[in-house]
């Protein structure tokens, strides 16, 4: 009886267990990768996050009221982040959680929205959201649209960073300078998973919130 | 007289769906000395166990939203939470707060939980998750803050995916089998079908 039933069901049941855990990192991007193309709706990308951003276009002014601002709840799709010259448009959310940054750019809440004349830091994945990063260059325009201003900052460093290096960020400065990363290399078999490729841009539009 | 009430109360009206519904708040006066006395942290023998900037910024946008409007009451009770909270750390001895023992982190966690109960301006709720090592601060369902205390508690996070170690274990895994297979053959382990 053991012989028969019980070893095999072992053997099968520590055989899925062990592929299941070898499996996860290829099946999840497959089953994501799939899930746009065979899906019989278009994915609904908002089922799970909020959204706030309206799309709306927007006068141009020097100022914007703090009241007209709002600072979203985690988890919030609250503007959308574009670099057209490399086709990279995304949504841009609050918060960058491993279930935020699945869905789009998240930035990190210890960093300030547009406008604010502080830093902004941005995480998107290497091999989804920001995939086209890897061909930004020089003084290439990244532009912000919120519902209360488009933000448009210029290139003007890219280099290649550890996580922890003390000089990635400097989230107390007083100027507005945007930071956008991602892993690196752009590729599934990075082997290296320190290594943080990041692009720095200055503000060089947009209305200042007072 | 009709008509001015009629003018009144469109003008009322109007007003009041011109206001924003969410807007932003400034930091104001009761906010700033819970922020000042976060910065300040507290003295354990010569270090200075304190947020970081980061976490700093975190708390400012917080003070930031719509709806968060702490009165004096509201940043008494905090700032005494603050003290207590401070007290607990001081007894432990550490500057690293990671290293603080289960018990103090779960004082902390119920002083914590009660200090933003006991906001009166606001209904928040503060939250844990064990699993993902995060903290939280909810209104109703919505998170307005969250923040992972992890040893390496970081800010810059993993945005890549690297299957070198699937990789890896599949091919040994395979050369195993193959190695199986052959071995089996050699030794004529394997039985043929009558």
């Amino acid at each position: 009886m053991v012989a028969i039933l019980i070893v095999p069901l072992l053997f099968s049941l520590v055989t899925c267990g062990l592929l299941y855990v070898l499996l996860k990192p290829t099946i999840d991007l497959s089953l994501s990768v799939a899930s746009m193309v065979i899906a019989e709706n278009a994915p609904d990308f908002d089922a799970d996050l909020g959204s706030i951003y309206q799309g709306k276009d927007l006068i141009e002014r020097s100022t914007v009221p703090l009241a007209e601002v709002v600072i979203p709840f985690v988890g919030v799709h609250y503007a959308n982040l574009s670099i057209q010259r490399i086709d990279l448009d995304v949504r841009l959310y609050w918060g960058d959680s491993e279930k935020i940054l699945r869905y789009g750019a998240g930035q990190y809440i210890g960093s300030f929205l547009p406008g604010f004349q502080k830093p902004l830091l941005i995480g998107g994945h290497n091999l989804s959201v920001f995939k086209q990063l890897q061909y930004v260059s020089l003084d290439d325009e990244i532009v912000i649209h919120t519902n209360y201003g488009e933000y448009v900052y210029a290139v003007d460093e890219i280099t290649v960073k550890k996580a922890d290096d003390p000089t990635f960020y400097q989230l107390n400065q007083d100027v507005e300078q945007l930071i956008l990363y991602t892993c690196y290399p752009f590729r599934i078999l990075s082997g290296r998973r320190y290594d943080r490729f990041v692009v720095y841009g200055h503000r060089i539009s947009g209305p200042d919130v007072k | 007289m009709k008509k001015i009430i009629l003018f009144l109360t469109s003008a009322l009206v109007l007003a009041m769906t011109m206001l924003p519904v969410f807007a932003a708040t400034t930091v104001n006066t009761y906010e700033q000395s819970i922020l000042d006395k976060l910065a300040a942290g507290v003295v354990v023998g010569t270090k200075t166990v304190a947020l970081s900037t980061e976490e700093l910024n975190i708390a400012k946008n917080f003070f930031m939203m719509d709806g968060v409007d702490f009165t004096q009451a509201d940043a008494t009770a905090i700032l005494d939470a603050i003290d207590d909270i401070a007290a607990v750390i001081k007894a432990a001895g550490v500057t690293d707060l990671t290293k603080l023992s289960l018990d103090d982190k779960n004082e902390i966690l119920a002083l914590a939980q009660a200090a933003t109960a006991s906001v009166a301006s606001i209904s928040l709720t503060f939250e844990y998750d064990v699993a993902t090592k995060t903290v939280s601060i909810l209104s109703g369902q919505s998170v307005m803050v969250q923040s992972d205390v992890t040893t390496a508690s970081t800010v810059v996070k993993n945005t890549g995916m690297n299957a070198t170690v699937s990789f890896w274990m599949f091919s040994i895994l395979g050369l195993t089998m193959v190695a199986a297979v052959a071995f089996a053959k050699k030794n004529d382990l394997l039985v043929a079908k009558a």
